[in-house]
């Protein structure tokens, strides 16, 4: 065999490694905090702004005027938020266990599927702001319609990713199951529910800051204490610096939850490639 | 052992035909076959692409509803289902089909951890050993190639020490350097072990290298046209493939083949 003996008359090219400059330190410091660089600069924009154009308080209050109204009142406002935390929290632990239970039977069970679907769609197609108030005349003013209202709003993205994770499974995998003699209850343990368990942190993307707005939703149309119940209360009495700050309070749970969410994901679900992508 | 206390033939196929489908729209795959296979026998079967291979292996794995084949599959005297029960079976697709989250070895071990019995003569260490993967034990598959994919689905099938392994174009998806090499390495796996193999196969080359016999079906419906002994020594090595016998007998394969599709023209 001969190889054409170009090497000897060429001088052989080298191959340009591009400089890293994204690594460099000022850079990963850059990127690390450009967003709240955004922010504090979004921030000082809104104040002077305010502050230029003599906006009365009662329309839009300057970011001061918010922290303010935050370090006026600590206690009553971060009791609020710890109260929504609890209540979304509990919302939504009892939508993942109702839903991953719901979704197995679904999954599994085709008659369980026909007779409780239709059923499920109902409730799901009826807004939870129209079933909220019921909540408040059977359950009365309190944490269980709030709990329940959170439930509501993160069970439907769990139970229909999980059933979609249950079912997408690689037919291949479960036939060799069937030819190693598995049981039903392996076939499920051991294929199935891990096969979902990417669809069902996806879902928790969506359904995580959906129990927050089923938490405030709840507080909001029926309760005595929690961040929506307060922005009833504040808006009630034209307090726009606390309608804003409770504003920005459930929306940095939300912004917690959800990346926690993500984090869990990460860790629990290496070896998937969506999951790869993004890391 | 005394082989004469035994049947020669392990997997009996009697008048099988197979069914996808009800009504109308039905499917008819397989109709009228009848084939045995020996104790270590490594028998391929080869035949044009939609006639009927890969619902053939399922039906005798007992993978397919039960309404949809007829006739009898006997393995060891017993019923197919009954096989199946006993793990007689082990099944390798084109496709690696392993868990992504399981790393290779708790794939070779899955099979372990579900039928809940039998102590492996080897174990799912060992076995990775044989298939040539020390030191990959601990990978996910996202992190193997294709031919690593197709080993550890390989090392898996021999987990439960099956009696019949069925292989259905296991190296289909494969380069074909990667091919050549796992030809040589299936076929020493296999003669470690006390295993009859059916592998499904179109390409006359792997066929011819690879099997004691090689059967050819007709196109759909399916049925057995022709069969082609091999009588080549083992161990074969890859330079069998340049030998003028073995083309020989390639060739003689192919027109076996190529006469199938003629009838049905
Ligand atoms: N599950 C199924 N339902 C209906 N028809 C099927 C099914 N599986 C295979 N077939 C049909 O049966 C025939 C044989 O398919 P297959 O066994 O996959 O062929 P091969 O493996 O030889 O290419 C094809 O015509 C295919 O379309
Ligand atoms: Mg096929």
């Amino acid at each position: 065999m001969t190889i054409t003996a170009d090497a000897t008359t060429k001088t052989p090219v080298k191959a340009v490694i591009p400089p890293d400059h994204r690594s460099a330190p000022a850079m990963k410091i850059f990127r690390a905090t450009r967003v709240w660089l955004v922010l504090a600069a979004a921030a000082v924009i809104w104040e002077v702004a305010v502050t230029a154009f003599d906006v009365p308080k009662y329309l839009f209050p300057a970011p001061s005027a918010i922290i303010a109204e935050l370090q006026a009142k600590p206690d009553l406002y971060l009791g609020a938020t710890l109260t929504t935390t609890i209540e979304a929290f509990l919302g939504f632990v009892a939508a993942v266990v109702i839903g991953v239970i719901f979704a197995v039977l679904i999954a599994r069970a085709p008659l369980f599927e026909e007779l409780v679907f239709p059923f499920l769609n109902i409730i799901r197609v009826t807004p939870t702001v129209a079933i909220a108030p019921l909540l408040t005349i059977w359950f009365g003013r309190g944490m269980v319609p709030v709990v329940i209202a959170s439930f509501l709003i993160a069970f439907f993205p769990i139970i229909v990713q999980t059933v979609l994770g249950l079912k997408s499974v690689d037919r291949g995998l479960i036939d060799l199951m069937r030819i190693s003699n598995a049981s039903e209850l392996a076939i499920l343990t051991k294929i199935q529910l891990p096969n979902a368990l990417p669809y069902l942190f996806s879902s928790f993307r969506v359904a995580a800051p959906g129990a927050v707005v089923g938490a405030l939703l709840g507080e909001f149309l029926g309760a005595s204490s929690g961040l929506g119940y307060l922005i009833t209360v504040a808006s009630g009495q034209l307090n726009t610096a606390a309608v804003f700050l409770l504003a920005a309070l459930s929306c940095v749970l939300g912004i917690v939850i959800f990346n926690l969410c993500v984090f869990a994901e990460k860790r629990l679900v290496k070896w998937h490639p969506a999951v790869e992508l993004q890391a | 052992m005394s082989l004469a206390t035994q049947p020669r033939e392990l997997v009996s196929l009697r008048d099988i035909c197979i069914v996808h489908g009800r009504g109308p729209t039905a499917t008819i795959a397989v109709e009228g076959l009848d084939l045995d296979i020996g104790r270590q026998e490594f028998v391929c079967i080869i035949g044009p692409s939609g006639c009927g291979k890969s619902t053939l292996l399922k039906a005798v794995a007992g993978l397919l509803p039960p309404a949809s084949v007829q006739g009898t599959v006997t393995v060891d005297g017993a019923g197919a289902d009954e096989a199946r029960k006993a793990n007689k079976f082990a099944f390798v697709f084109q496709e690696p089909t392993l868990a992504p989250w399981r790393t290779a070895l708790e794939n070779v071990r899955l099979p372990l951890e579900v039928a809940g019995r039998r102590k492996p003569h080897r174990s799912p260490e060992e076995l990775l050993d044989l298939v040539g993967l020390k030191g990959a034990e601990h990978k996910l598959p996202h992190q193997l190639s294709g031919g690593m994919k197709q080993r550890v689905a390989i090392a898996r099938a021999l987990t439960l020490q099956p009696d019949v392994l069925l292989m259905d174009e296991p190296f289909g998806a494969l380069d074909e350097l990667t091919r050549d090499r796992m030809h040589e390495e299936l076929l020493n796996i296999w003669s470690a072990t006390e295993t009859s193999v059916i592998l499904v196969t179109h390409s006359l080359i792997e066929a011819v290298f690879m099997a004691d016999r090689v059967v050819v079906m007709s196109p759909r419906p399916g049925r057995l046209t022709a069969t082609v002994g091999i009588p080549f020594d083992r161990p074969r090595a890859h330079a069998l493939k340049s030998r003028v016998d073995f083309l020989d007998k390639v060739n003689e394969v192919r027109t076996a083949l190529e006469a199938t599709h003629d009838d049905h023209r």
